[in-house]
Order: structure tokens, then C-alpha cells, then sequence
């Protein structure tokens, strides 16, 4: 199963918000991150049939999606990153809907449904209203949703946006153990979501893809080092000002900054592994340059 | 499965119960409205005035003294115990064959007229009757094909009638046609909800990524959709008519229309008129349906979804009232729910050389239109994409 963009473009008005992207993506954990804004919901939605490009398509195995439609559909499932459901329901009733919609037979849509909220650790929760569920509990139902069909493509909007560390990391493995032998994208804008499990990072800002490959790829992409040094801490705005800082921690001392930089901040900086939060930050973080 | 699930999202929703709730209460209420609406004057106990809930029964059995032929004998008989001071089991016979006598009532004697009417003028009352029937569609046939359709109608009327008291049925005339508005706004609300929640409660992304999100799930909002109207619609008339016949009865359902109405062209019993009425109402309720689910599926929004079939049935009978069209405004949605008038008036409209009467049109093509705009609704949301 392959699934390219072609040439893939979205206007609004004067504004391009996916501009002539170009991918193949296979089998595989894809991880699409960029800051808020930067076009990962408007591609999602067009990998979901949910808006049309501007210009471009994009194909399954070499057809175009649109014209499918349901052939393309059934191999779907999504996971929007404003994920609705109807209040009235009780978890069990809205995913055996959400599997009629999807075409499984009222069996396998039952043992299907039953197994998920399992694997999503949801079955004691499966009479609850959905009204009744806390944020951590919808994005499980929302991933079990987008699992009733095995879908071998699995678009995952943000799903990790407003839920706790600790929900954060479960829902983080949850993905990882459901990523086998299909084609997962998965968008955020928290470079820890990605990192680990992703076996393709592609950096998307203003529209366009400007960077894709591993997460090791993308760190030796940033062409600096990375230094710690603990500085005054009435000297961190100038520090600020003149490095891209990506953390500031007090310190007995002061403060200590990691930095990027091609040379030490100050005499005694300590060099540092670089990491992708260090690459993000250097590739969308404000830089407000580096002077001598 | 997806039809099921489809009904269980509408009957789950909290709002949609509370509206239920409230229209099957209303219908009770309306039913005893309806029952406590009679009173009658007992014989037995020296003219007592009854109000409770066994008026009705007196009130019929009293006029049903009268049951049987409407011949001229009987005419005079009545005609007799009126003038000896039986007011109630001689009302209707009175007002009917009065009516038969002058044609349309145009001063406040003719209500009696045939209390003056000679032995001769009672014996001849359905020839009289006739003439007028004729007369009747002189006047309201403009056109020669006008004419000849109005005395083709007026031709199937049976004389001479048989007589059976048929208060519960004019009762619940009246009170149908109000229950039916009310059971049209409730299924407005709720047929909007069917399209327009998706949008709501943001789940449009999930509902339109998935296989049959833009073909069968669409079918089965649809047909969600009709079957809330039908069910809601059923369970609200029925409700209605079960508790209200029940108590008064179902004296007169054989009766001709013509009874109460005796320049109606429609040849129909109370029964049957009832059953058009209903069927009226149906119709009615799959067209505010059907537009709801139209404009939901377009807007996104319930709000403009409801107050649409709103305007079309109770605003639009002041307007027809206001404004100089009213041949226009004979044949608007709200008919459909005003079917008692429709049949009072003998409107009528000619196409070439087509003549036909307003109940049957309204009702075939309303009910047509509510079903052509179905395939809108599904385009509507088989095309939709998202922002």
C-alpha cells in the first residue's frame, strides 16, 4: 500500500496553506511536526477526503483517493485532532455505530468494538455516556474508533494534545503497538511524541515540507552544537537575544541554558548530545541571531 | 445496524426525549380537552347540565334517538320536537336540513329555516337540495369543465342521508388539526437534529472519513428521518384518537360528511373525512421532514432547519389571510394541516381541461415534493466537504 501526495496544494483565498507537497509514504510510523499553523490539519484532512487540493492529488497505489471515495475509505481510519461524538451515546453504542458507517458486519463489529476497548483499557467504561468520559478517555475511544476497520492507513490528528503526561506517554505506546504493517500519520506539534516512534519525521512549516527523515537525520540536519553553561541570571535576556536558547533552568549559580550555537557561549559550556526538541527548536524557534 | 444506531442517537439525545415527552403529554391533555369540550342535558334527571367525562355519551345517545333514514318523515318529527323544546337531539338535524333548504345560510333565520318550512317543502327537500347543489356549482364553476366537474361531485353525494350522531368526529376534527401543528414542529426539531448534530457536536470528521460516511449512512439518516416522522406522527394521532374515542365514542364514522357540511364536494363520511385529515397531517409532518432535513444537511444548523417548516405552516396562513391571492394561498403547505376549511370551501383549479379539487392535490403533490427533496438532502451531504 502507497500513498503519494502529488504536487498537493490548498488555497484559501490569499492564503496557501498546503503548498505543492510531494511524498510516498509506505508502511511505517510517519511523524508530521510543525508549530500550530503550519498546514498538518489542512493535509490530514485532505488524506481524509474531507476537503479537496487546491491543485495536485493524492493517490492510493496509483489512484486518486476522491475517486474511490469508499474503496478508499474503508482502508481509513482517523483521528481528528477536535475529536466530536455524540454526548447521548454510551461508549459501546457509539463505536458499534461509527462501525456500521464503516461497513462491518454487527458480529465482527461486536467482537471487534469489545477487543479495542480492551486494548484501550475502556471495556469496564463501555456503558458510560460519552459525556460522562475525561479527556484521556476520549482520545482512547477516539483511537479505538479509528482502529474498528484495521485500517491500513491510520491518520492521527494531535492525538496526544490536552492530555496529561502520564496519558501522553500510554497513548504514545498505545500507537506504537498498534502501527504494525500499516501506514500511520501522525501530526503534533510535541517533538516527544514522535521521536520514539516514529520511523519517519517529516517538519512541515508555512505549508511546505522542508525537512523528512529519521529523527538522527533531522538532529545532524541543525549544523550546531549544543552547549549548557551557567550564566548570571540577570545576563539570560541578553544570552536570549543573542543564541537560540531552547531551555532555561535556575540554578544555585544563576541560570543554566542549553544553547545552539557553532561555538561555545562562554569558555566553560559543557557540549552537549543534540536532541530532536533541539533540532525543532532550530528549525521553527524565533532565532534572534547570533552575533560574535 | 446503521439505521438502528441512527435511531438510537436521535431517541438517546436528551432534548429529543424532553420533546417527546412533552408532545405525548400534549396529546393527553388535548384528549381531554376534546372529552371535557361536551356538555349535555340529561332527560331522566330533570335537565341537568353534564360536563364530566360521560357527556359526550349522553349528548350522542340523546341524538342518536334520531339514528336512521333522513326522510322527509323524520325531517318533521324532528322538525316537531324541536318546536316542543328538544333543542339537543334535534341540533344537527335542524342545522343540516336548514342548510339543504336555503343553500348557504346568509342571515341568522336561515339557521332555522326549516322550522318555517310547509309539509310540501319538507317533502321536497332533497329535490330542493339538488337545485341548490346545482346552483352551488354555477357559482363557484367559472368555467363550463368548473361546472360540469362540481355537479360530477355533487352527483355522488347519496341522498337521502341516514342519520347518526357524529359529535366525537367534528370534535375531533378540531382537535387533530391542532395536535397535527404540534406534532409537525416536534418532528421538525428533530429530523433537523439527524443532519445537523454531525456539525454540532463536531463529529463530521469521523462521520464523513469513514466508509459509508457520504452513501449508505446517509440512506439511513433518511430513512431515520421518515421514520421519526411516521412513528412520531402515528403514536401523536393515535394517542390522541385512542383516548378520545374511547371515551365518547365512535357514533357517526358511517355519517355523511354532508351532514354537517352539506355543500362540501367531498363525498365522504366522518370517518373517512377524519382519515384524510389524518392523512393530511402525515403528509404534512413528512414534508416539514423532509425540508428539515434539507436545509440541516445544506446549513449545518438547526436553527434555520426548524424555523423554515415553521413559517410554511403557521405563518403562512396569516399571510394567505392578509394578502389578495388566494388561489395561491389555497394550495401552500399549510393546508395540508387546515384540511376541515379546505373542505368546507369548494375550491377547485382547472389546467387545460383538467379539473381538480384542492384536499386530493395538496395532498399527492406535497407528499410528492417531500420525496423529491430527499435526493437533495442525500447530494447534499454525499458532496459535502469540510473547512
Amino acid at each position: 500500500m502507497e500513498l503519494s501526495l502529488n504536487s498537493l496544494t490548498k488555497q484559501y483565498d490569499t492564503l496557501t496553506a498546503v503548498k505543492d507537497l510531494n511524498l510516498t509514504m509506505a508502511s511505517g510510523v510517519y511523524g508530521l511536526l510543525g508549530v500550530n499553523g503550519a498546514g498538518k490539519t489542512t493535509l490530514m484532512r485532505m488524506i481524509c477526503t474531507l476537503i479537496r487540493p487546491s491543485r495536485g492529488n493524492i493517490t492510493c497505489d496509483g489512484k486518486d483517493i476522491f475517486e474511490m471515495e469508499g474503496d478508499y475509505r474503508r482502508q481509513l481510519g482517523y483521528l481528528p485532532q477536535d475529536f466530536g461524538y455524540y454526548p447521548d451515546l454510551t461508549v459501546f453504542d457509539y463505536m458499534m455505530y461509527i462501525a456500521s458507517i464503516k461497513g462491518l458486519r454487527p458480529t465482527f463489529a461486536k467482537s471487534q468494538t469489545d477487543s479495542l476497548l480492551e486494548q484501550v483499557d475502556m471495556k469496564k467504561a463501555s456503558k458510560m455516556k460519552m459525556r460522562k468520559l475525561s479527556g484521556g478517555m476520549l482520545r482512547r475511544v477516539g483511537i479505538a474508533q479509528a482502529m474498528l476497520n484495521d485500517p491500513k492507513i491510520l491518520i492521527l490528528d494531535e492525538p496526544t494534545a490536552g492530555l496529561d503526561p502520564n496519558e501522553r506517554i500510554r497513548f504514545r505506546n498505545l500507537i506504537s503497538e498498534l502501527a504494525d504493517d500499516r501506514l500511520v500519520l501522525l501530526s503534533t506539534h510535541i517533538v516527544s511524541d514522535v521521536e520514539f516512534i516514529a520511523n519517519e519525521i517529516i517538519l512541515m512549516n508555512k505549508g511546505e515540507f522542508f525537512f523528512t527523515g529519521t529523527a538522527e537525520d533531522i538532529v545532524s540536519s541543525i549544523g550546531k552544537e549544543v552547549w549548557t553553561c551557567t550564566v548570571p541570571r540577570q545576563e539570560v535576556d541578553e544570552y536570549l537575544k543573542r543564541y537560540l536558547v531552547a531551555n532555561v533552568k535556575t540554578a544555585s549559580q544563576g541560570a543554566e541554558l542549553r544553547i545552539l550555537s557553532d561555538r561555545p557561549p562562554v569558555p566553560d559550556a559543557r557540549q552537549e548530545q543534540a536532541t530532536l526538541e533541539d533540532a525543532f527548536l532550530f528549525y521553527f524557534g524565533e532565532k534572534a541571531g547570533e552575533t560574535e | 445496524m446503521m439505521l438502528k444506531y441512527e435511531l438510537k442517537k436521535v431517541m438517546n439525545k436528551r432534548m429529543n426525549r424532553v420533546l417527546l415527552a412533552a408532545a405525548m403529554l400534549l396529546m393527553v391533555v388535548f384528549s381531554i380537552f376534546a372529552i371535557g369540550s361536551f356538555q349535555a342535558r340529561t332527560e331522566g334527571t330533570g335537565g341537568e347540565i353534564v360536563t364530566s367525562l360521560t357527556a359526550a355519551r349522553i349528548l350522542v345517545a340523546d341524538k342518536n334517538r334520531w339514528q336512521g333514514e333522513l326522510n322527509p318523515e323524520a325531517i318533521t318529527k324532528s322538525v316537531e320536537s324541536r318546536q316542543a323544546g328538544d333543542y339537543q337531539s334535534t341540533s344537527d338535524i335542524i342545522d343540516s336540513t336548514s342548510r339543504m333548504l336555503v343553500g348557504e345560510f346568509s342571515d341568522l333565520d336561515d339557521y332555522e329555516a326549516i322550522l318555517s318550512a310547509d309539509s310540501a317543502q319538507i317533502a321536497s327537500i332533497y329535490d330542493t337540495y339538488h337545485d341548490n347543489l346545482r346552483a352551488m356549482s354555477e357559482e363557484y364553476g367559472d368555467t363550463p369543465e368548473k361546472q360540469a366537474f362540481l355537479m360530477e361531485q355533487y352527483d355522488k353525494i347519496d341522498t337521502p342521508f341516514t342519520y347518526e350522531a357524529y359529535d366525537s368526529w367534528d370534535t375531533m376534527l378540531m382537535y387533530a388539526t391542532t395536535c397535527g401543528l404540534i406534532l409537525i414542529i416536534v418532528i421538525s426539531f428533530i429530523t433537523a437534529g439527524i443532519f445537523a448534530e454531525e456539525f454540532q457536536y463536531k463529529a463530521d470528521a469521523v462521520f464523513f472519513s469513514t466508509r459509508y460516511g457520504r452513501s449508505k449512512a446517509v440512506h439511513a439518516k433518511i430513512r431515520a428521518g421518515l421514520i421519526i416522522a411516521t412513528v412520531v406522527y402515528g403514536i401523536g394521532i393515535g394517542l390522541l384518537s385512542i383516548i378520545s374515542f374511547s371515551v365518547m365514542g365512535i357514533s357517526g364514522a358511517s355519517t355523511a360528511y354532508q351532514l354537517s357540511q352539506p355543500y362540501a364536494i367531498y363525498s365522504v363520511t366522518f370517518g373517512q373525512m377524519y382519515a384524510i385529515l389524518v392523512l393530511g397531517g402525515y403528509v404534512a409532518s413528512l414534508l416539514a421532514a423532509s425540508v428539515s432535513m434539507l436545509i440541516a444537511s445544506k446549513t449545518k444548523t438547526m436553527s434555520i432547519a426548524i424555523v423554515v417548516p415553521a413559517i410554511l405552516f403557521y405563518v403562512s396562513p396569516f399571510v394567505g389571510r392578509a394578502l389578495p391571492f388566494h388561489t395561491f394561498f389555497s394550495l401552500t403547505p399549510d393546508q395540508l394541516t387546515n384540511i376541515v376549511n379546505c373542505a368546507r370551501i369548494p375550491y377547485i383549479y382547472q389546467v387545460g381541461s383538467i379539473v381538480f379539487r384542492q384536499i386530493p392535490f395538496i395532498i399527492v403533490f406535497y407528499a410528492a415534493i417531500a420525496v423529491a427533496f430527499l435526493p437533495l438532502v442525500y447530494r447534499n451531504y454525499h458532496k459535502l466537504l469540510l473547512k
